[in-house]
C-alpha cells in the first residue's frame, strides 16, 4: 500500500474499538472501520464484526447490497444477523459502525445521550 | 435483519446534517445502543466553532477533506486532517474550539458521538496519525 495514501484502499481499516490493540479506544463496546473501494469491487464485512449489530454508512459514492439494496451518499444500512455482499461500481468511501447491543453504555451524555 | 436508512432522514439545514439513528428507526431513544449520533459536516470557507462543552460523550473526528485546528481545555492544540484522526473522551467535563481553515478544499467530515461505558470518566484526548505513530495525551 502507498504510504502516502490517506485512505485504506480495498481493505477494512480498524480505526477505533474497545481493544487496546486498535489505534483509538472507546470505553463502550463500539467498533469503527473504514474502507475506500476503488471502482468495481465486491466484498463482505470484516470477519471481526460477526455477531455484532452493524451500520454501514456511505460517506461518498454508492454501493449495492446483495444485488438488491442501493445505498448512495449519506444512506446507511443497519445489519443484524445477516451476511451481506457489498458491490461498488465507482470510487466509494464507507464507514462501518459495529456495536454489541448488550454492552454497557451511559446514555445521558450531553450530545451522545438520548435527546428525547 | 437489513434496514435501509435514507440520507434524507439526516436532520439539519446548515452545514451539519445529523443522523439520529434511533429516530430514523422509529425508536424512543435518539441514539442506538452505544451510537449517540453521527454528524456529517460540509463546511466551505473559514469557520470558527467557538469553545463549547461536552460531557460524557466520546467523539471521533473523522476528516476526509479539509483542515481543522483544535484547541481544548486539557491544554492540547492540534491540526487535524484526513491523516490525523482525533478521539475526544469528554468524561465529566471537557471544552474545545474548532477552527476550520480553508486551504482550497472544503471540510468534509464526520463527527461521531459514541456513548461512554460509564459516566464521569477522566477526560482524555487521543490522536491517530495514519501510517505513522499514535500520540496519547491525558488530561493531567
Amino acid at each position: 500500500m502507498d504510504l502516502e495514501n490517506d485512505k485504506s484502499e480495498n481493505q477494512w481499516r480498524l480505526i477505533a474499538s474497545p481493544s487496546p490493540e486498535s489505534p483509538l479506544q472507546f470505553t463502550s463496546q463500539t467498533w469503527i472501520y473504514d474502507r475506500f473501494s476503488t471502482g468495481q469491487q465486491s466484498f463482505q464485512m470484516p470477519n471481526e464484526v460477526k455477531g455484532l449489530t452493524c451500520l454501514l454508512y456511505v460517506f461518498n459514492g454508492g454501493v449495492k447490497i446483495n444485488d438488491d439494496i442501493e445505498l448512495l451518499k449519506k444512506d446507511s444500512l443497519l445489519v443484524k444477523d445477516e451476511s451481506v455482499n457489498i458491490v461498488t461500481t465507482e470510487n466509494t468511501d464507507l464507514v462501518l459502525f459495529a456495536i454489541d447491543e448488550t454492552g454497557e453504555h451511559y446514555d445521558h451524555g450531553m450530545f451522545s445521550g438520548n435527546q428525547l | 435483519m437489513l434496514h435501509k436508512i435514507n440520507g434524507s432522514s439526516l436532520i439539519g439545514h446548515g452545514p451539519i446534517k445529523v443522523l439520529y439513528l434511533g429516530i430514523a428507526l422509529g425508536n424512543t431513544d435518539t441514539g442506538f445502543g452505544s451510537i449517540g449520533r453521527i454528524d456529517h459536516a460540509l463546511f466551505k470557507g473559514n469557520n470558527l466553532i467557538k469553545m463549547h462543552p461536552h460531557i460524557n460523550d466520546e467523539i471521533l473526528t473523522y476528516i476526509r477533506s479539509g483542515y481543522v485546528e483544535h484547541i481544548d481545555s486539557v491544554g492540547i492544540t492540534a491540526n487535524l486532517n484526513n491523516k490525523k484522526l482525533m478521539l475526544m473522551k469528554a468524561g465529566n467535563i471537557f471544552q474545545h474550539e474548532e477552527e476550520i481553515i480553508d486551504k482550497g478544499e472544503p471540510l468534509e467530515a464526520l463527527q461521531i458521538f459514541i456513548r461512554p461505558k460509564e459516566k464521569d470518566l477522566k477526560p482524555i484526548v487521543t490522536f491517530w496519525i495514519w501510517k505513522m505513530i499514535k500520540v496519547k495525551i491525558s488530561g493531567d
